[in-house]
């Protein structure tokens, strides 16, 4: 098992690196200079600005060198500008920079301000949200579709599969936004719909703060499990009726296991590894969920942030939520593999 | 019949087809003695696995066993849906009749060591045993399965062994709830033939000196005349002819037994063409009226195409009350008329 981690870590290498080539083409393809972006903001054109600053942002950017240099000064450890490290030509002031340093660049409109900073402040939104969605969607799915399985050919299978292919139907931004206008502020007024916090929360009283930001997740954690739930819960089925077929349930049977064990013990592990593989691809498939979600319910979150650099053109922003989505897909991959490992023990040994 | 032997009794399977459901096996009747290989024969979609699982009131989906009865050894079981999930066919199921069905790398569980699979059994019969005594118990069923050095063979999964010795563990699954009787669904279809040959020597042998009655169910009529001591052919459904195996293979009386026969490796002689059988037996729902199989029979007489014959003690030359019975189901007049 140790060996097996130990390959897929390795493996994981080559593909994050991959991610970074990908994200760095995406910076460099995107219409726009990055100086005149920069400095248009300030209300200038770029021949209007010094050409001296033009000039110092060029250069610590690295502008104008050759791609091979700016991949690996956007990739780090060493920052390849002429601030950066002593090795690489740099006056030594700047010695580090880059992904490998933790280092996502700043925002172009308020340099003050760090983009893995505040995207890590925004994740403390983001993620416990996922998590909350991810373990909602599974603890609901896998009873729902072992009893979909289970009860083929029933009444209540065939209107279970109608509202799960409605849901899976149902586009998330309309059904966030039908969910805001009916049971939101609105409408019905039985969830806050807009924002993490009310207006009268109050930090220093933390368990009530914490009881309002979870009110204020009810609607948008509701808007993003339910369509995924539908998928979810369709796949577990369709899992577990495969099982059902096969000769070792038949034996079982013919040992004289009861139905409860025949579930329990052989249908419901084997059916679990496909759906491992789904849970393994849900976090990522979750950030890109909130893109819409948190917008629509303007929640300070990591999806808002990628929303938000993208209209204002923040390029290093999307990038950055672009990488974090690549790395989180690709750790739900190691997890899921892992995972599988774990139950299915031809996948252990190999 | 005797007390120590399983008795099936008006056994009926159907499925459904075309909006209703059609009989795949049609009211049959069938004995199995202790200590004995009952040989089930036939073509593929006859009818033989279907009645195979539902001699334990099991059938794949989305058929269903609609009658029948089993007397197993003065144990009535009421097959069919009054079987239903209750304590009869926990008593039915594994200790009654055990099953073994065609190797395939989803006959055991994959994801459960050899250990757990043939404990799961051993802990239903004998709840609250010990696991060392477990643990002896299940390496003495992997030697009745023929595994010489069992210990190692514990803590492996299925996908570790090879087809022969997969098979054999099912076996010693199956064994383990400690059945008088156990069906066979085709052990050795997907096995090369030493090994085949070694699957059926073990369940020979576990008849000979455990008094195991085995219900063979087979396409292979070589098979079974090597080690069953009973035979009955079936077609389209139906038993039509039963005996013991030798002579039924020797002197076949129903026309589709000899058409079998002639077409199998285990006629003689041995360099004799094979011959094949012209036509398709027909699928279920499907059957003409009178004899199923008169539309490929040559000695099919007019009488044939309205009346089903039904199966019937013969009597043979020998004498009459040789055991076992040989029952057929064909007018003498038909098998008179020869070309």
């Amino acid at each position: 098992m140790a060996r097996l981690v130990l390959r897929r870590l390795l493996l994981a290498i080559p593909t994050l690196l991959g991610i970074t080539l990908i994200t760095f083409a995406l910076l460099r393809l995107l219409p726009g200079d990055p100086a005149s972006l920069r400095f248009e903001g300030e209300g200038a054109s770029p021949a209007a600005v010094d050409a001296e600053v033009l000039e110092r942002f060029r250069a610590e950017h690295l502008l104008d060198a050759p791609l091979w240099r700016r991949y690996l000064h956007y990739l780090g450890p060493f920052d390849l500008s002429e601030r950066g490290h002593a090795s690489f030509g740099g006056d030594g002031e700047r010695p580090f920079g880059g992904l490998l340093a933790g280092d996502l660049g700043r925002e172009l409109l308020r340099p003050s301000v760090s983009i893995a900073e505040e995207l890590g402040e925004r994740l403390w939104i983001t993620v416990p949200l996922s998590l909350a969605a991810a373990l909602l969607i599974y603890a609901l799915a896998l009873p729902l579709g072992v009893a979909l399985a289970l009860r083929r050919g029933t009444t209540f299978e065939r209107a279970t599969n109608a509202l799960l292919f409605a849901l899976y139907a149902t586009p998330t931004f309309w059904l966030a936004l039908a969910l805001q206008a009916t049971l939101g502020g609105g409408g019905l007024g039985w969830a806050p719909a807009i924002g993490l916090h009310g207006r009268e929360a109050d930090p220093s009283n933390g368990f009530e703060y914490a009881l309002d930001a979870l009110a204020h997740s009810v609607l948008p954690i509701a808007s993003i499990v339910a369509p995924s739930l539908a998928y979810v819960a369709r796949h577990v089925r369709s899992s577990v009726q495969n099982v059902l077929e096969a000769d070792f349930v038949l034996a079982a049977r013919a040992r004289g296991a009861s139905e409860r064990e025949v579930i329990w013990r052989h249908v419901v592990p084997n059916a679990l590894a496909p759906v491992v593989t789904l849970a393994g691809q849900t976090l990522p498939w979750l950030v890109g969920g909130w893109v819409v979600i948190e917008t629509v319910f303007e929640l300070p979150g990591m999806g808002k942030y990628a929303y938000d650099g993208l209209m204002r053109r923040e390029y290093d922003v999307v990038a950055a939520c672009v990488l974090l989505s690549a790395l989180l897909t690709a750790l739900g991959h190691l997890a899921s593999d892992l995972a599988q490992a774990w139950i299915d023990p031809r996948l252990r040994l190999g | 019949m005797s007390a120590s032997g399983l008795e099936v009794r008006g056994l009926r399977v159907q499925y459904p087809r075309d909006g209703r459901f059609v009989d795949a096996v049609a009211g049959v009747e069938l004995e199995i003695a202790r200590g004995s290989i009952h040989a089930l024969a036939g073509e593929s979609g006859c009818g033989k696995s279907s009645l195979a699982l539902a001699l334990l009131g099991l059938v794949r989906a989305p058929g269903r066993v609609s009658a029948g009865r089993v007397d197993c050894e003065g144990e009535a079981f009421e097959l069919g849906r009054d079987l239903g999930r209750g304590n009869a066919a926990a008593a039915l199921r594994g200790r009654a009749v055990g099953l073994l069905l065609q190797e395939s790398a989803l006959a055991l569980d994959p994801l459960q060591s050899v250990e757990r699979q043939i404990g799961d059994g051993l802990r239903r019969v004998s709840p609250g045993a010990a696991r060392d005594e477990l643990r002896a118990r299940t390496l003495a069923l992997l030697e009745r399965v023929g595994f010489e050095d069992p210990a190692p063979l514990l803590a492996r999964f299925p996908h570790e062994l090879s087809g022969g010795m997969r098979q054999r563990v099912q076996l010693a699954c199956a064994l383990a709830l400690g059945p008088r009787f156990l069906v066979a669904d085709e052990p050795t279809a997907s096995l090369d033939a030493r090994l085949s040959r070694r699957i059926l020597e073990l369940l020979r042998d576990l008849a000979a000196r455990e008094g195991l009655g085995v219900l063979l169910v087979t396409h292979d009529l070589a098979a079974a005349a090597q080690v069953a001591q009973h035979l009955s052919v079936m077609y389209a459904g139906a038993v039509v002819e039963s005996g013991p195996a030798r002579e039924l293979l020797l002197a076949p009386r129903h026309p589709y037994t000899e058409a079998l026969v002639r077409a199998s490796a285990a006629r003689e002689p041995f360099d004799a063409p094979l011959e094949s059988l012209a036509g398709r037996a027909p699928r279920p729902g499907e059957l003409p009226a009178g004899c199923a199989f008169a539309p490929r029979c040559a000695f099919a007489l007019a009488t044939c195409r309205t009346s089903a014959p039904p199966l019937v003690e013969l009597e043979l030359e020998l004498g009459v009350g040789v055991a076992p019975a040989r029952q057929l189901a064909c007018p003498p007049r038909a098998r008179e008329v020869r070309p």
